[in-house]
């Protein structure tokens, strides 16, 4: 099907439906004292409907017949606005309303009307938004966040700072693209990752599932997860510090000045974070012998192994980030043009492999980056109601593995004289240093209040060195990788928001450049490869009556094969020029359902049915291990499909619970053979987890402990079925991985308005037995206290 | 309330709309821990699994792993020693010396200690009698070749080091293949390399050293410019073998290193310590292309796996020929069995007289072959069901 064809086929349908009628209208703009207010929801109480304000803080409502109305306006930390109007035949009625600030708005529960992230909730999009001001007085970070929320899971080695895989509905790894206020995450080096990533930098995250917007332009297979910072024009100041278990402390500040008057801007953002991670490991294999000088062990006949708990004993973690940004904002020429300026570091000593019973003790990953970019924003640019912003920056990130102890360690902390390293055999310092240049720009016009058009263009150019510090100084043949994706969205609102359409087609330009050896010239041949791929997609949501939508999205998603995977590297993976992107057709069908009763009680429901039919995975066959060869090919197809659900409910500022649940079944359809089906065939992937759950729960009070204070408890329980560690189905005995139940309880005292903060924390209060891949264990009980220090003026 | 019946209602729908299952295990017809086991590998990277499964026979019937067999995946590689009834393994990863045994479907460590010295899965390995164990093996960097010689009762280790002559200018690396045990000397092949991309030591070397129960002293080198590559390791796949009279003959598989040199058989005469000058054989002369593989099936007889060069289109390239090693001359090319996609790994056993080779054919042709050492026809014997990357190894034990 011409898929041209059928997009004007479907928007000039709607556009005709849309202006058949003609009644009376209501235009208006929400205010508050410092200006106009986005995404903020005006209701129109008689016909149940409601729609957000643009980013000019305007609304409509169209095609109204005559007569008396109510409007309501409520927003997160205003008062709520009831305004009367009255609609003659034709009349077209233009209206601003001024909202007031609450006095209790930084409180930890206060929902009155429909946040920014409730607005998203009610998107077309299958998307998971969640403020993390709830959690701006935990010691979390924004994995943990994320790994409660539907549909998401993520999998730890365990500690502070242990490497993690970030699945969205059962796609994971490259397959999930992170971004930082819409611009990839990557540009702010390998420490800026999200089991890292302080809870108070963050305003809200966003997980999108399958169906991407265009505005995050990536080839994104599997979802995106975009974190948006505070881009508020206060002056605020956010200091916490944590300390707890195992030695670890977290620092994070995050603070902005403006000088209302010149609307010079200048920004803070930085954290550290530090720890022994020397929890315990349970049941755990360590050696002994006569022959032990210090923690020397010189194998012998009276050598033996032994089984014990033990503390780990290299797995230290720091990282640290800063980040300065200065500019203007609110001028004739630009709403905002900022530089900034940031750098991170990390340094980890590395303790096991991928499996526990892989001891290491002496090797180390540590690395930095730093980072510049320039961002500019400015809305009805030329013309009223074209919005453009753009942004480009440069990084260079550096990321170093030391693999150099002729030392074999077990887990008592003994080791043997080796003649092999700890990681591979061969000694190495590997060092991976990409420079990094990532452009993107964004416009949208809103047409009118019921049409509008985004396009969105990304840059984006990596250069891969990797080399042996130990043979070579540098790389001789570098992987170039250039990427140009462009995305079109338009977006129709029609019955007064009641149907809202987001139709879109994102371009995906890849080149790839490598300098390889050829071993049959036995020269250096410059070798380049390009593709194009074209996807697209739908997000609808219409609302079947007040509070009750239904919604349904899907994308033909691309990923991109990567320089190292189409080239190969000559030694040990072997080129393959036929390798294609990988893709998937990601549908997903849900309804959610929205109510406040007595303006008191708020119930939030959701439900959602997911499937993914992804095709062409890139994966590396193994050759034959012991002539560790491996191509890169198109050979997987996976299909996953799923369902999840969450239910919310809020009483006042009192009481707020959280439950929800998620099941997913991967299936490989993959085969090695053409002829043939696998093994696995038409069996559940192993090691993954397919049913998971989280419940929250908290109550809190106001003035409980003197005036302006607050007094919350918090409990989460977070649930994980047991999952096969083996294919399902082959041989005699399948391993599996236990069901796991991790109670996390904390309980926090604010005082003076929440200015001053004080929070106790409990993680894993059985401490009961918890792990992720291949039953590698993570930590017990640990306890944290945190302190912080909030501050905002205008 | 309704609302919240309905959604969770249709929540319900689709969980059981999606957890319907059509999982079926189908018995096999063979389900035992018999004396034969292959290991068969699974899925694809990074989920790829090592499973092993026992039959009692290997000609006639099927087996697959429907509820049968064992995941070894981190516990064991297919690079294994095979010895009366156990496997012996090195876990570099744990640090340890292991004997495993196979049965009821399980796969159970029997015995076990801490052990650090030789680059396992680089080594090679050989008996000096049924009890001791001599494994070889370069260390982490390649820069020389080490040894133990393991009691496989008491699990005592002799470690060493091959006093090889110093890696020449403008190489940087080391490895050793065919190892063998005669008359109280250890034969061996070896290689220098360079860095990638440079080629390796284009000439074939030899090394002889001394054996006693306390260590290896060398005796000599020698190296021959006929061929190069130091052969296969026995932990992989067989190359060389010390036959009834107590000759040793090496195979080279320069395919790895230099492709336009031939694959050539070398024989130490019973207690000699340097190459029999009067004995070579090229044996891609008479298969057309380079081998990989030797495994003697008694008579002076061998099998030979090559790769054939003229085969083009497909990733199953190997082919079997039966060859005379004391008349240097071809015996037959195996032409009736399926074309193999495999290369270095161990595929042929011999027991009693009687020869086995595991094919990986093209499609769900998977089958144990007999070969028949007179009138050397094969025939097909237990099918490998159930479609899987690889058949790793047969071993009797």
């Amino acid at each position: 099907m011409n898929i041209k064809l059928l997009l004007i086929t479907v928007l000039s349908f709607f556009s005709f439906v849309a202006t058949a009628q003609n009644t009376a209208k209501i235009l208006g703009q929400i205010r508050d004292r410092h200006g106009v207010m986005v995404q903020v929801s005006v209701q129109l109480k008689e016909l149940a409907q409601s729609t957000p304000t643009d980013k000019d803080g305007k609304f409509a409502f169209s095609n109204i017949k005559a007569g008396d109305y109510t409007l309501l306006v409520s927003h997160i930390g205003y008062q709520p606005l009831q305004q009367k109007v009255s609609l003659k035949t034709g009349e077209v009625l233009n209206l601003t309303l001024l909202l007031e600030e609450s006095t209790t708005e930084m409180q930890t529960v206060t929902v009155t009307g429909k946040t920014k992230t409730q607005e998203l909730k009610e998107s077309g999009f299958a998307v998971n938004a969640i403020e993390t001001k709830q959690f701006a007085n935990t010691n979390t970070n924004l994995s943990q966040i994320l790994n409660k929320s539907t549909g998401v899971k993520v999998r730890e080695k365990g500690g502070v700072g242990g490497d993690f895989d970030f699945s969205v509905n059962g796609l994971s790894g490259k397959q999930i693209k992170f971004f930082i206020d819409g611009i990839p995450l990557e540009i702010l080096g390998t420490a800026m990752s999200f089991n890292n990533i302080p809870v108070n930098l963050a305003e809200s995250i966003e997980v999108y599932k399958g169906v991407v917007p265009v505005s995050l332009g990536s080839d994104a297979l599997g979802g995106a997860v975009n974190i948006i910072t505070n881009r508020s024009t206060k002056n605020y100041v956010d200091f916490s510090t944590s300390y707890g278990s195992f030695n670890t402390n977290k620092n994070a500040l995050s603070t902005q000045l403006v000088n209302k008057k010149t609307g010079l801007t200048f920004r803070l953002n930085g954290f550290t974070n530090y720890s022994d991670n020397n929890y315990k490991m349970i049941g755990v294999r360590g050696i002994t012998g006569d022959n032990i000088v210090g923690n020397k062990i010189t194998i012998d006949e009276t050598s033996k192994f032994i089984t014990l708990d033990a503390e780990r004993f290299h797995n230290r973690y720091k990282s640290a980030f800063g980040q300065a940004e200065v500019g203007i904002s609110n001028k004739p020429y630009a709403d905002a043009l900022f530089v900034n300026f940031s750098y991170t570091g990390f340094d980890q000593q590395l303790q096991t492999g991928t499996d526990q019973r892989n001891v290491y003790g002496m090797a180390t990953r540590d690395g930095h980056s730093i980072n510049t970019g320039i961002r500019y924003s400015k809305n009805n640019l030329f013309v009223e109601g074209l919005n453009a912003n753009t942004y480009w920056g440069y990084s260079k990130d550096i990321s170093i593995v030391t693999d150099t102890a002729r030392r074999k360690y077990y887990w008592n902390n003994v080791y043997a004289y080796n003649e092999s390293a700890e990681i591979s055999s061969l000694f190495s310092i590997n060092n991976l240093i990409r420079p990094h240049i990532i452009g993107r720009t964004n416009i949208s016009y809103n047409i009118n209040h019921e049409h509008s058009l985004n396009l969105n263009y990304v840059f984006d150019r990596v250069e891969n060195n990797s080399f042996n510090e130990l043979i070579t100084s540098s790389d001789d043949n570098p992987g170039i990788v250039r990427k140009n994706i462009l995305g079109f969205a338009y977006q129709q609102d029609l019955f007064s928001n009641k149907l809202s359409n987001v139709l879109f087609s994102k371009y995906y330009g890849l080149g790839l450049k490598l300098n390889k050896y050829s071993s049959d010239n036995a020269v250096y041949e410059n070798i380049r490869s390009s593709d194009n791929s074209l996807g697209y997609g739908l997000s609808s949501r219409y609302y079947l009556v007040k509070d009750l939508g239904l919604k349904f999205s899907f994308e033909k998603a691309y990923r991109l094969q990567e320089a190292g995977e189409m080239f190969g590297d000559g030694v040990n993976t072997v080129a393959n020029l036929d390798l294609k992107p990988e893709h998937s057709y990601n549908f997903n069908l849900g309804t959610f359902y929205s109510k406040t009763l007595n303006k008191n009680h708020q119930l939030f429901i959701e439900a959602n049915g997911f499937l993914r039919y992804a095709k062409d995975f890139i994966y590396a066959k193994v050759y034959q291990s012991n002539t560790p060869r491996t191509i890169y090919e198109n050979l997987d197809k996976i299909n996953i499909s799923g369902a999840e659900a969450e239910v919310r409910y809020n009483y006042k500022d009192f009481l707020n619970a959280t439950v929800n649940a998620s099941y997913q079944k991967s299936i490989s359809f993959s085969s090695a053979n053409t002829s043939s089906n696998e093994n696995t065939y038409n069996k559940k992937l192993p090691n993954q987890p397919w049913f998971f759950g989280n419940a929250d729960f908290g109550i809190g009070k106001n003035d409980l402990i003197g005036k302006d204070s607050r007094v919350q408890f918090n409990w989460s329980i977070n649930y994980i079925h047991w999952y096969y560690r083996t294919w399902e189905g082959l041989g005699a005995v399948i391993d599996e991985i236990p069901t796991q139940t991790i109670h996390n309880a904390s309980l926090t005292y604010s005082f003076q308005k929440s200015k001053y903060n004080i929070s106790l924390e409990c993680n894993n209060l059985t401490n009961q037995l918890a792990y992720d891949n291949f039953k590698l264990q993570k930590e017990g009980r640990a306890y944290y206290v945190k302190l912080r220090y909030f501050i905002s003026k205008n | 309330m309704k609302i919240i019946l309905k959604s969770i209602s249709f929540l319900l729908l689709l969980t059981v709309l999606f957890s319907c299952s059509k999982d079926k295990t189908l018995p096999d017809d063979q389900t035992t821990d018999g004396n034969y086991v292959l290991w068969l590998q699974v899925g694809s990277w990074p989920n790829t699994s090592q499973y092993v499964v026992g039959v009692n026979s290997v000609d006639e019937g099927s087996v697959s792993l429907s509820g049968n067999g064992r995941e070894v995946t981190g516990r064991a590689d297919y690079g294994i020693i095979p010895h009366k009834g156990y496997y012996y393994y090195i876990n570099e990863e744990e640090g340890s010396f292991v004997k495993f045994e196979l049965k009821n479907n399980n796969w159970t460590p029997v015995k076990e200690a801490p052990y650090v010295h030789v680059n396992f899965a680089s080594a090679t390995y050989t008996w000096a009698n049924d009890n001791t164990l001599i494994i070889a093996g370069p260390n982490g960097d390649y820069t020389k070749i080490l040894y133990s010689i393991v009691d496989i009762e008491t699990f005592k280790f002799v470690n060493g080091e091959l006093a090889l002559p110093a890696i020449p200018t403008g190489y940087s690396g080391i490895s050793i293949g065919n190892l063998e045990f005669s008359n109280g000397n250890v034969y061996f092949g070896f290689n220098y390399t360079k860095d990638w991309p440079d080629p390796s030591y284009d000439k074939a070397l030899f090394g002889v050293a001394k054996y006693s129960s306390t260590g290896l002293v060398m005796i000599g080198t020698e190296e021959d410019a006929a061929s190069a590559g130091p052969g296969s390791s026995r932990l992989w796949t067989a190359s060389s073998n010390v036959d009834v009279n107590g000759d040793v003959y090496m195979l080279t598989t320069p395919q790895m290193v230099n492709k336009a040199l031939p694959s050539v058989v070398y024989k130490y005469k019973n207690g000699t310590t340097s190459l029999d000058q009067s004995y070579k054989f090229n044996v891609s002369n008479i298969t057309g292309s380079n081998a990989v593989g030797l495994w003697f099936i008694g008579g002076g007889k061998a099998i030979v796996k090559y790769n054939n060069l003229s085969v083009t289109g497909t990733t199953h390239t190997y082919e079997y020929a039966v060859i005379d090693l004391y008349n240097k001359t071809l015996v037959k090319k195996l032409t009736d069995l399926p074309r193999d996609n495999s290369d270095y790994i161990q595929t042929v056993i011999v027991e009693d007289g009687k020869v086995y080779l595991a094919i990986n054919g093209e499609g769900a042709n998977d089958y144990v072959w007999n070969l028949n050492t007179t009138t050397y026809e094969v025939t097909q014997g237990i099918n490998i069901k159930g479609d899987f990357d690889y058949i790793l190894r047969i071993d009797v034990l």
